[in-house]
């Protein structure tokens, strides 16, 4: 009797620390499954993101309406706008009311048009190839390559992609990094100092806003 | 005279370090840029605008025309190479022997070309380490942001870096005076090729931005971080110390 009860916790030790072995290598699988498969999307989206700024690089030439349509397309299916101005706008944000928020999005958004309008001529006639990926904590990723232009001053030159994962667990990119500055960080910075010259004031960026994108 | 003179800017030199290590600022955090006298420097910076609009913009923008890309890659190779010796101390101080050594290397074989050609088949320097990098590896913060009529955007730290540059270099055993000339000779060069190698992304920042003296003062300091932790071309390697900085940013704001 006592040496069946021996045998049975015996046993009952054996079956979980089994157990707890299996369930932990399953969760690393997982874990270790969904970073590659994250790592994959990441650079299927930013490659197929560099298909579309050829084409509409290519249709903006001709037709800058089109161009432009095309680019606000663009932003919409491969950046997240909302998370941008947010980050851009950081530690006013917080502060700012609702509707200012809202407000702030939808200028941004055009802002933000123009500014990829500027920074597309980068990858004019240019070919993008992606050196490394990387997933850095649960929801960010980090698309690393560089520009290939032979005979240009641009060849050579880093970019990085940065990729989070939405609600919705879609990847979308909230920065670019281009030689190592982050284009984000710079707009924090911008946009800080607006704020910071109005003392403190949100509505004051919003204004600023305005004013560039001659909104009334 | 001699010895008292190089006395006293060893003294102005301790002192501006030590006054640079006790400010509370450090350069690798990227949302903390310490700026004390930010009306002055915003003077500065317009001054500064004004000169390269009428001055710098135009004429790098007819030496862009004139010279091949060739050439200006040429004049930009010749101008590292200059400072190889001084990258090869600094490297060295900082504990990078391999690169210290990469650097003499390159040097003594660029001889020959006086670094206008690569004949180490690198296509240029790869290890730029200067003065300031290497306080700011020993955790020697960078000290109040100010910009420098005519020469733009520095720290402090940025300052005493350049001085106990120019005065460690190991090209001043061909003579001081001689080393200063040229540098003097080639500033205006330099300068000129700089300007116009940057010059579609200098453009957009100055004429895109709604503030362009705090964008360009972010550049500044991201560029710095970038040249500390050596990610400046790129390196794999230590990549992501700067990405590190970068997602700090975004933990720190959500």
């Amino acid at each position: 009797m006592l040496s069946s009860f021996k045998i049975n916790k015996l046993n009952f030790k054996l079956v979980t620390k089994f157990l707890i072995i299996i369930s932990v290598f399953l969760i690393t699988c997982d874990f270790a499954h969904a970073e590659k498969n994250n790592i994959e999307k990441a650079e299927k989206h930013v490659s197929e993101m560099m298909v579309d700024i050829q084409f509409l690089l290519e249709v903006g030439k001709t037709n800058p309406d089109k161009g432009r349509e095309l680019l606000n397309e663009l932003l919409k299916k491969y950046f997240d706008s909302n998370l941008i101005a947010k980050f851009s706008s950081m530690p006013a944000w917080r502060k700012a009311s609702n509707s200012e928020q809202n407000e702030f999005v939808s200028l941004f958004e055009k802002y933000l048009v123009n500014l990829a309008a500027n920074r597309f001529n980068e990858f004019k006639n240019v070919e993008y190839v992606i050196a490394k990926t990387e997933q850095r904590g649960q929801k960010m990723l980090l698309v690393d390559g560089f520009i290939k232009a032979p005979g240009s001053k641009r060849d050579g030159t880093p970019v990085g992609w940065r990729l989070t994962l939405n609600k919705k667990q879609e990847l979308k990119i909230i920065d670019i990094e281009i030689a190592k500055i982050s284009m984000i960080v710079a707009q924090n910075d911008e946009f800080t100092a607006i704020i910071r010259q109005n003392k403190g004031k949100f509505s004051s960026l919003i204004d600023v806003l305005k004013k560039e994108l001659n909104v009334n | 005279m001699h010895f008292n003179f190089f006395k006293n800017i060893c003294l102005t030199i301790l002192v501006s370090i030590f006054l640079s290590s006790c400010s509370a600022n450090n350069s690798s955090n990227l949302s903390s840029i310490w700026d004390p006298i930010e009306p002055v420097n915003r003077a500065v910076f317009s001054f500064n605008m004004v000169v390269d609009t009428y001055t710098l913009e135009p004429l790098a923008k007819a030496y862009d025309f004139i010279m091949p890309d060739v050439a200006s890659r040429a004049i930009s190779n010749h101008f590292d190479w200059i400072k190889s010796p001084i990258s090869a101390l600094n490297s060295s101080v900082q504990g990078k022997h391999v690169e210290a050594f990469d650097s003499l290397v390159s040097f003594s074989i660029n001889i020959l070309t006086l670094g206008f050609y690569d004949l180490s088949g690198n296509n240029g320097l790869n290890n730029k380490e200067d003065f300031d990098q290497t306080l700011a590896v020993y955790n020697v913060s960078s000290g109040p942001y100010i910009v420098i009529p005519f020469l733009g955007p520095t720290t402090f730290r940025g300052i005493s870096s350049n001085i106990i540059d120019g005065i460690i270099d190991p090209l001043n055993l061909l003579g001081t005076e001689k080393v200063i000339r040229l540098n003097s000779a080639e500033l205006p060069i330099k300068a000129l090729n700089t300007r116009a190698e940057y010059m579609d992304q200098i453009n957009d920042l100055k004429y895109n931005s709604l503030d362009a003296y705090s964008v360009f003062r972010s550049v500044y300091f991201q560029r710095l971080l970038a040249e500390i932790n050596d990610t400046e071309n790129g390196n794999d390697n230590i990549t992501n110390v700067n990405s590190g900085a970068i997602d700090a940013f975004f933990i720190q704001n959500q």
